[in-house]
């Protein structure tokens, strides 16, 4: 079984994963805004572009990445199909039509740029997680949000939650394996008959499950505070988050392609002189 | 005063309307330096001392003491957890981090050291219980044994001064076990660290230099290890005693031995080979 608690983590040594995680997490919360800038097919190609360097810079096997996208394909697949049959702007570039079913050119653009956007969406942050361990997001979500804790704001609480719920999956999936086990050693069966009678069968499961895990919380705790834990009151970190060069190197890349996105957008500079590039075109 | 001290404590736990009494009117010092093990049957409240120790539990009756301090005091809990440390019994309900090295640096964390000064005492402490290689590693691949070693370290770190070990071999099987008494063996001999260790396994107690007999909550018997001499008593409250023992008083009653205060196996030889 796959380690869970590492998430989609892609484990090798890339500049990308040296990146610091703080400036990773907010470079993906910036480039989900920069996605919704794109409105040209040339603007798309860029932010393909951009993942394609962000994909080879990690070292991550780009099959790897693309098997993010294998699970939204179906969403994709969906959106696009729903938005070309029911689009209903009219016009005059109708390009099929057969009794109700009536395919307009706008409708093919206008869901093709939906479908790419979706992938860029999904494309993006699955290169954060191949590249950042869900321990490491946790850590930076929490040096990010430390101002919001002078509001009293349980910032400290909601890392250290969501830390012991990362660091408890593997332990509950091995426990859960025992219990079926245990469970079918006195004939209980999980893989027959209907999905109710299934469900149900689950039920002897879930509650040792439940139980247990009370137990195991109550344990931890006592444990936590055997280990002089107080919250974040006076708690240092061994691990200090530095930023270093590359950081740097790395917000300004990406403020590159973002300017260019919006140079492309907005037709700054009288860059429409090329009609593709306008919102107009293509 | 001892270094840690029980005076007259009782402690009852709270399950729906019964009361069930866990420690009763106990009274109990253990100096700094020295080697205890506690032990008894399931149920004879020795856990509930361990959870006593630190103020995880405070007594209904009577008060413990840790330096002078009484766990009673909710300002002093963390200067008594800064001395005393526990490790329990599961060492997978003791991890809280998915990294070996950041498990063992939330003690150090806890008490506010500077970063550095945390990685020296993470590096220490994963030497002590010989788990140096492991720092990067993750816990889920390892063994009981080497689990609960990092356990040990992660409480290490925090460089108490008492290291009360709550049936910390009891999950263990007996290479895990060996491993963690070798590592209480070298602490005593290099940190000169005190251990009170709790445990219903004899052959553990025999490694102590003052055995502590707790039965139904009370203090039955507290001793170096002439404590065995009483084989039948011990028996009777539900604790054998050690193999070795138990096959010296089987010959002695064989006519085999005269004299059956034997307690480890070179010695047990030695008499029959005589």
């Amino acid at each position: 079984m796959r380690d869970v608690s590492i998430g989609q983590y892609y484990q090798t040594d890339s500049v990308i994963h040296r990146l610091d995680p703080r400036v990773k997490l907010v470079l993906a919360v910036a480039y989900i805004v920069m996605i919704f800038f794109i409105v040209s097919f040339i603007g798309y190609a860029l932010g393909f572009l951009f993942i394609l360097i962000l994909v080879l810079l990690s070292r991550v096997p780009p099959l790897q990445v693309l098997r993010s996208l294998r699970m939204i394909l179906f969403l994709i697949i969906f959106t696009f199909v729903l938005t070309v049959l029911f689009y209903r702007g009219g016009g005059d570039d109708l390009l099929f039509g057969w009794q109700f079913i009536k395919i307009y050119k706008t409708a093919l653009i206008n869901a093709s740029k939906m479908a790419l956007r979706i992938m860029l969406l999904v494309l993006g942050p699955s290169v954060l997680t191949l590249t950042t361990t869900p321990v490491e997001l946790t850590d930076a979500l929490e040096r990010l949000l430390w101002p919001l804790a002078k509001i009293k704001l349980p910032v400290h609480e909601l890392a250290i939650i969501m830390s012991i719920a990362l660091r408890l999956i593997p332990t509950l999936v091995e426990e859960t394996d025992k219990i079926i086990s245990a469970q079918k050693a006195r004939c209980a069966e999980f893989d027959s008959g209907n999905i109710f009678k299934r469900a149900k069968a689950l039920l002897p499961v879930l509650i040792p499950l439940f139980v247990s895990s009370f137990r195991r919380a109550d344990e931890l705790a006592f444990a936590m505070d055997s280990r002089c834990y107080r919250g974040a009151v006076g708690r240092t970190r061994m691990k200090v988050m530095r930023l270093a060069l590359r950081d740097l190197f790395a917000v300004l890349g990406f403020c590159a392609v973002f300017f260019a996105v919006l140079l492309l957008t907005y037709n700054w500079f009288g860059f429409g002189f090329i009609p593709l590039l306008t919102p107009g075109g293509y | 005063m001892g270094f840690i001290k029980f005076e007259n404590v009782s402690y009852a736990y709270n399950s729906g309307a019964a009361e069930t009494p866990a420690v009763v009117d106990f009274s109990f010092e253990v100096n700094e330096g020295e080697f205890v093990a506690l032990v008894g049957h399931n149920g004879s409240g020795k856990s509930t001392v361990a959870k006593l120790v630190n103020g995880l539990l405070l007594p209904d009756e009577g008060a413990v003491y840790v330096d002078g301090m009484s766990t009673a005091e909710r300002s002093n809990l963390f200067e008594i957890r800064k001395r005393v440390g526990v490790v329990f019994q599961n060492p997978d309900n003791q991890m809280i981090a998915t990294i070996i090295e950041d498990d063992v640096a939330f003690g150090p964390e806890n008490l506010g050291l500077p970063p550095a000064e945390i990685s020296a005492r993470v590096g220490w402490a994963l030497e002590c219980v010989g788990m140096g290689e492991h720092r990067k590693g993750t816990p889920f691949r390892l063994s009981g044994g080497q689990k609960q070693r990092v356990a040990i370290a992660g409480v290490l770190a925090i460089k108490p001064r008492v290291l009360v070990l709550d049936e910390s071999t009891s999950m263990l099987d007996p290479v895990g076990r060996a491993e963690v008494l070798r590592v209480v063996g070298s602490l005593r001999k290099n940190e000169n660290m005190t251990v009170i260790m709790i445990t219903h396994f004899m052959e553990e107690a025999l490694l102590a230099d003052r055995i502590a007999v707790l039965n139904g909550g009370r203090l039955v018997m507290d001793g170096g290890r002439e404590i065995f001499k009483r084989a039948e008593e011990l028996e009777s409250i539900g604790l054998s005693a050690p193999l070795v023992k138990r096959v010296a008083m089987k010959l002695r009653k064989a006519g085999v031995l005269d004299d059956d205060d034997i307690l480890d196996a070179d010695a047990l030889a030695g008499a029959l080979c005589r």
